[in-house]
């Protein structure tokens, strides 16, 4: 699963924390998810869609797809 | 999720220190053993009863430790529970069977050895199998059970 995760943060001027505390979970969770080491369940992703005020799809891409 | 990791350290810290003084208070207070204090059978009840007791605190504490982790961590928990656990078990069994046949005896000929002892040992890690192997068991199943 590839993601855009970093990107969208980096256009905030959002740290890894700041996007863990915005979203209630771990900084390292935040790191694990942008480097496409653990891919976060349903209710994570869409926590995160929503925060960035976008669909999931356009944030998470499967890479089979 | 920072307030979180430093209750968990706090978590940690409770149920290692507080498991530890329940489970292990008798044998402070009553070191040594003698003639002062309560019967043999009184101090095997007691140790047995704050065993019990503290590792019931320790169970109440990972269960804290878990409801605070986020799902990222908890990932990590079950990895290393699911193989570590067997792994670090299963490790056991050569340690086990050389012991089991005598191994100690072989190499430090003043070992005590004996039948009673033989199977004293025999039980004691038959435990430590039969204890996981039923919680993995009962876990399984309530799992299924809550999931159907």
């Amino acid at each position: 699963m590839r993601n855009r995760l970093k990107v969208l943060r980096a256009e905030r001027n959002w740290s890894q924390q700041d996007l863990a505390d915005r979203l209630g979970v771990s900084r390292q969770s935040v790191n694990a998810i942008e480097t496409g080491k653990y891919d976060p369940s349903l209710p994570l992703a869409f926590r995160i869609a929503r925060l960035f005020e976008t669909a999931i799809e356009a944030i998470f891409q499967d890479e089979a797809g | 999720m920072h307030r979180n990791r430093f209750a968990n350290v706090g978590n940690a810290v409770a149920a290692i220190v507080g498991g530890a003084a329940l489970m292990w208070w008798p044998g402070f207070v009553w070191h040594g053993g003698g003639q002062i204090g309560p019967s043999h059978g009184d101090r095997i009840l007691a140790a047995t009863v704050s065993t019990a007791l503290g590792i019931a605190w320790i169970a109440v504490f990972m269960v804290r430790i878990f409801r605070r982790q986020d799902e990222f961590f908890r990932q990590g928990a079950k990895f290393a529970w699911f193989w570590g656990g067997p792994m670090g078990l299963m490790a056991t069994m050569p340690i086990y069977i050389f012991i089991a046949l005598g191994g100690l005896t072989w190499l430090w000929p003043q070992t005590p050895s004996g039948p009673g002892l033989a199977r004293a040992f025999v039980y004691g890690y038959a435990l430590a199998y039969i204890g996981p192997t039923l919680g993995v068991t009962t876990a399984g199943l309530v799992w299924r059970l809550r999931n159907r």
